[in-house]
């Protein structure tokens, strides 16, 4: 795939035009991408984030964190508490996500009937998308060999307390078991954007650009013209007849704001499923590193009158995961040093969207705290996942508090019942931002209509995670796609109702 | 990746601000501020005394003293400082000013009467303990630093023979990239 670097250009371009113009390239915009390339449209894509070829990814998450994520890692809520981890690279977060692909819960695509008024989103409009998608996508349950010996014993666990438990679904194309799925497929067996749908859309005629960040989307007379990006040799215009907006749930409002386009609810209802790490130590080896990095997943609790929260089992190497082993000095050194005993375990909480994305003094602020009952999830989570690994027989498990704790199976469920869950108590990672740009028939509480065209600018869509009314209580990457699909779907069956011939 | 490691920029400035305050309620001259020294920095991001109490708390935190594990020397400080080199100005201010005041603080905070790079290692330690009890924003600033110092040294290639750990694959193994995947064709 040959990507365009704006960071090529000595001076600034004269004015581009395309008659599509996609800002950002991860699952919503490289489906968006391929799609109307595909369809015959003159497609650009504007990435931020840099160009990294898969050759170049170390298979060491600190140096991945530097190269591949927003902030280089360092992106989080105003509390502290919160890391949100995504993409910024030419591929976006699916060159960095554990490749589970979940399919939208049925009851989540009928509340978004119900509720927002997403009548074309319902499971028989949807699986005809999904079949292609998962085949393009080599998606398919993890065989014996994807599980390691992490999800072996979580299964164990699961399997002894009767819960339901089962292979997980990846979009991966003969797995190395490398277990670095979070730092990049060095080996390009993820099939993740950069390796699919971007270089599909270019066969196409698209254009890819990197490093190009946009400042601002223009409209005038309630339609869109095109947008400014911003580059070292300064700004350059790109004019289009579609404007599709896919930078991910915390850049896509963001640009709405700076453009003052979107409306009150814009950057609002944020969900981002905030998920805690379990850690266990176990008697016999489990070298959490090793393997698909996603195995199994319990479901026993994913709908909200079970719990509202999804367990999955996976780990990192040691730099990703020391500091949440207990102990100082010797202590930490001695757990440390059976590193290779210690299985790790996520929660991952279906949230209620009560987080706002928002610039204050010009700086990218992500407020968010868990609600009361978001609150309770974690706390049900953390019990469910204690239980899962003292059933497949732990020594001690290591609780995600600010300095993490060990604790045996006859205190843990008191341990955690007396956590306070009060802002800096737990560390969590957010890997989903998603919400913050709702599709709804309201106005008032949502951003685009149910065609995820913004409220009042027809050429103006967004496809990203950003466009879910709710919180999809799975990994997001399938569910992106199939969105983005479907918007796709809609534009070409009705072009002129988005601007274009 | 400060923020990363779990603390926001405004987080940092809150700590900041409320470390000068203590200092300045307790009436503690610039003069007696001034007269605690640090060794010069030859880091290209950490003055001398990010360097001291990154140490400080790589002294409380990690395993130095454990057979199995090397003590936390340049290669561990050179992760840090890299890690402070990629955050942006207006971020790296507050960082500095937020870790200033972790330092000061210890003058009177617990009755130390010293800065936290200047405390023995029991006293330190308990400094520490405190802080992690403490307010929200001193919870943040102690999460945020633990998390770095944990990656900045098990990131490091010395320490993975004693946990188990190999290192990168393509280390290892030769193994081949299926490069881009071929379109499929569309009827």
């Amino acid at each position: 795939m040959k990507v365009e670097s704006a960071l090529d250009w000595a001076r600034p371009l004269p004015r581009q035009r395309s008659e599509v113009l996609i800002v950002g390239s991860g699952a919503g915009g490289a489906v968006m991408a391929y799609s109307l390339a595909r369809a015959g449209y003159a497609v650009t894509v504007l990435e931020a984030g840099p160009h990294r070829l898969s050759a170049e990814f170390p298979e060491h998450m600190p140096s991945s964190l530097e190269q591949l994520y927003a902030e280089h890692g360092a992106q989080a809520n105003v509390d502290g508490d919160i890391t949100v981890l995504q993409g910024r690279c030419v591929g976006g977060s699916t060159v960095v996500n554990a490749t589970a692909a979940f399919r939208i819960p049925p009851w989540i695509l009928h509340d978004w009937q119900q509720r927002h008024g997403l009548s074309g989103f319902t499971a028989a409009e949807l699986e005809p998308l999904y079949r292609q998608l998962e085949a393009d996508l080599a998606i398919h349950v993890n065989q014996p060999h994807e599980i390691n010996r992490n999800s072996q014993l979580m299964q164990a666990g699961a399997e002894k307390l009767g819960w339901r438990v089962a292979p997980l679904a990846r979009n991966v194309k003969d797995c190395v078991l490398s277990g670095y799925c979070i730092a990049g497929c060095r080996y390009d067996r993820k099939q993740s954007m950069l390796v699919t749908y971007l270089p599909w859309a270019q066969n196409h005629g698209a254009r890819i650009i990197a490093d190009a960040p946009v400042r601002q989307i223009h409209a005038e007379h309630g339609r869109v013209t095109g947008v400014s990006v911003a580059t070292a040799a300064g700004e350059v215009e790109f004019a289009a007849d579609l404007v599709v907006l896919s930078a991910g749930a915390i850049e896509s409002p963001l640009l709405l704001q700076d453009s003052a386009l979107g409306g009150a609810a814009v950057g609002r209802h944020l969900a981002c499923h905030p998920s805690l790490s379990v850690l266990a130590r176990f008697d016999t080896p489990v070298s959490v590193w090793e393997g698909a990095q996603l195995g199994v997943y319990v479901d026993q609790f994913s709908r909200d009158e079970d719990g509202g929260f999804l367990l999955e089992g996976g780990g990192l190497e040691p730099a990703g995961f020391a500091y949440l082993v207990p102990g100082d000095g010797v202590e930490l050194g001695s757990r440390m040093a059976q590193a290779d005993h210690i299985a790790s375990m996520v929660s991952l909480i279906h949230d209620q969207g009560s987080g706002r994305v928002y610039r204050r003094d010009g700086h990218k602020t992500i407020e968010y705290r868990l609600s009361a009952a978001d609150r309770e999830r974690a706390r049900a989570a953390l019990k469910a996942a204690a239980r899962i690994w003292f059933a497949a027989g732990a020594q001690e498990v290591y609780l995600p508090t600010l300095l993490p704790t060990a604790v045996d199976a006859a205190g843990a469920m008191a341990a955690i019942e007396a956590l306070s869950f009060a802002p800096g108590e737990l560390l969590y990672s957010a890997y989903h931002p998603q919400g913050t740009c709702r599709m709804g028939l309201d106005p008032a509480r949502s951003v685009l209509n149910p065609q995820a065209q913004v409220h009042g600018l027809p050429n103006l869509v967004v496809a990203d995670a950003s466009c879910f009314p709710s919180s999809v209580a799975v990994n997001p990457q399938l569910p992106v796609y199939v969105t983005a699909a479907r918007i796709a779907q809609y534009i070409i069956a009705e072009p002129a109702a988005y601007g274009l011939a | 990746m400060i923020e990363q490691r779990g603390l926001s920029r405004r987080r940092f400035l809150a700590v900041a601000v409320a470390g000068s305050a203590v200092a300045g309620s307790l009436l503690i001259g610039r003069a007696q501020l001034a007269s605690w020294t640090y060794p010069a920095s030859s880091w290209a991001h950490l003055d001398g005394r990010m360097a001291a109490v990154l140490k400080q708390l790589g002294g409380i935190w990690l395993p130095r003293e454990h057979p199995a594990f090397p003590a936390p020397g340049p290669l561990y400080l050179a992760g840090l400082d890299r890690a402070f080199g990629l955050l942006p100005a207006h971020l790296a201010a507050q960082v500095v000013s937020a870790i200033q005041a972790f330092d000061w603080a210890a003058i009177v905070y617990g009755g130390h009467g010293r800065p936290f790079a200047h405390l023995d290692t029991a006293g330190a330690h308990a400094y520490v303990q405190r802080w992690a009890r403490g307010r929200p924003e001193q919870r943040a600033l102690i999460a945020a630093l633990r998390q770095l110092v944990c990656v900045a040294y098990w990131g490091q290639a010395s320490t993975w023979p004693a946990t188990g750990y190999r290192g990168p694959l393509h280390q290892r193994a030769e193994l081949p990239s299926l490069g881009d995947a071929p379109e499929p064709v569309r009827l």
